[in-house]
């Protein structure tokens, strides 16, 4: 059951961290791209059209993904056959009387709430006048994925602590799944926005505002995520014995130098590629860094998929502080 | 192609890895594990290093014979659990505990203590 547990996590991690990247994405960098210069080309509305599906999509997956965590969860904390969680209302029990169950049905509801946004949101997303409720619409889906994405952290090892550690560690993990979605989560629209922007002059237009937009909120993200990180790995792992005697300290090492890897590429597309492709008045250099940029955004997919699977397995282990100062035989 | 083959393959392995989980431990109980107490406890307190969820805990305490000498269910709050006894007479006596950390991880354990001479 350990083993299903790592791939619902990792499923559930990835199909959250995407909803709200799709949100995201269409707020901060493809709307305001499109606005600038979406005028005779295809590529708002094929992005757009991209974006609706990977945020319905996305948002499936991470509820179905939700209740099979649950489901494995009641099997394991009760000890019976799968069946049993449902013919013997385990699952019920597991909702109503533990605060993972709490925590999840809490979920659920933002989840219905974000369901609830998303179909208004993407029909006032490509309003160009700001009125009052598109901007209602649009801050309430923003904060309600915010929430959705951030409220994994219950699931996670930030509970049980005291005095300013209780409210600081849930804060940090919270802002780092919040930033992890600003970054990771629109990867993907960013890489389908690329792919179909032509050799034509608007499409390049709205390719430089993007990289431009998507570059500025990527440092915010991954500052964010290195002091959240930070934060975290203190309280998890914060001895060289944590970090280097236990699978959670290789694990963690392992998701830190997958993450110095994603910088790197991220640092060079912003500091060689973007400007490349918006001051070179040449086409083929333009097009060569779009290119590229192309690659190296896949590439920073797969890295961030690869932290994914990482924190998937993290999660189910006991943090490395815990792991190295007790050695008392456990069950299992 | 053959790059998303390698990247999608180490993602598998990666989420392949055999892991081991988070616990509550029984962090000390009275009485003492292992002690001999001079007068019969009244009831068994255990204390852990996680908050429990009562819902999926519980103790048992039984005689050498097997027979079960805790009466009245546990009360569990925060980090302890503690279940009254049935007036106990000189003897050895076990006690089996099983919880749930809020952390949803399960340990389990046993520990004897004596009354009176062991």
């Amino acid at each position: 059951m350990t083993d299903l547990l790592v791939y619902v996590r990792a499923f559930h991690f990835a199909a959250t961290l995407s909803v709200a990247g799709a949100v995201f994405f269409s707020v901060f960098i493809g709307e305001p791209a499109f606005s600038n210069a979406g005028i005779g080309t295809r590529v708002p509305a094929m992005v757009r059209h991209a974006l609706v599906w990977i945020a319905w999509t996305a948002l499936a997956f991470a509820v179905a993904s939700g209740v099979m965590w649950l489901v494995v969860l009641a099997q394991s904390m009760s000890d019976r056959p799968l069946q049993e969680v449902f013919s013997e209302g385990i699952i019920w029990i597991v909702l109503a009387q533990t605060g993972f169950g709490r925590d999840w049905l809490a979920r659920f509801v933002l989840a219905v709430l974000l369901a609830a946004t998303l179909g208004p949101f993407f029909t006032v997303a490509q309003a160009r006048d700001l009125n009052a409720k598109s901007l209602w619409v649009k801050t309430a889906a923003v904060l309600l994925a915010a929430g959705f994405v951030g409220t994994v952290t219950w699931a996670g090892h930030a509970a049980g602590g005291t005095g300013a550690e209780a409210i600081l560690r849930p804060a940090a993990d919270f802002l780092h799944l919040v930033a992890a979605a600003a970054w990771a989560g629109t990867l993907l629209p960013l890489a389908l926005l690329l792919a179909t922007v032509g050799e034509d002059a608007p499409s390049i237009a709205i390719a430089r505002i993007a990289t431009t937009r998507f570059s500025s909120f990527g440092i915010g993200s991954v500052a964010t995520l290195l002091v959240t990180g930070s934060i975290n790995a203190w309280y998890l792992a914060g001895s060289y014995a944590a970090l280097t005697e236990t699978e959670y300290g290789h694990l963690l090492l392992i998701k830190v130098a997958l993450f110095v890897v994603m910088v790197a590429v991220a640092a060079f597309n912003r500091l060689q590629l973007t400007p490349r492709l918006v001051q070179e008045t040449s086409a083929t250099t333009a097009q060569a860094a779009l290119s590229q940029l192309r690659r190296n955004t896949a590439v920073e997919i797969a890295i961030g998929a690869a932290i994914i699977a990482v924190v998937s397995v993290l999660g189910t282990n006991p943090p490395g502080l815990e792991a190295i100062g007790h050695t008392q035989h456990y069950s299992h | 192609m053959r790059t998303l083959v390698v990247v999608v393959t180490l993602f598998l392995v990666l989420l392949g890895t055999a892991a081991a989980r988070a616990h509550a431990f029984l962090d000390h109980a009275s009485p003492l594990v292992g002690s001999t107490v001079a007068v019969a406890p009244q009831e068994v307190s255990l204390s852990f290093t996680q908050n429990l969820e009562a819902a999926f805990s519980g103790v048992e305490v039984s005689d050498a014979a097997g027979a079960r000498v805790d009466q009245g269910k546990p009360q569990i709050g925060g980090n302890t659990m503690r279940v009254t006894l049935k007036p106990l007479s000189p003897g050895t006596y076990r006690v089996r505990w099983h919880v749930l950390s809020v952390d949803t991880h399960k340990t389990e354990g046993s520990f004897v203590f004596h009354v009176g001479k062991p």
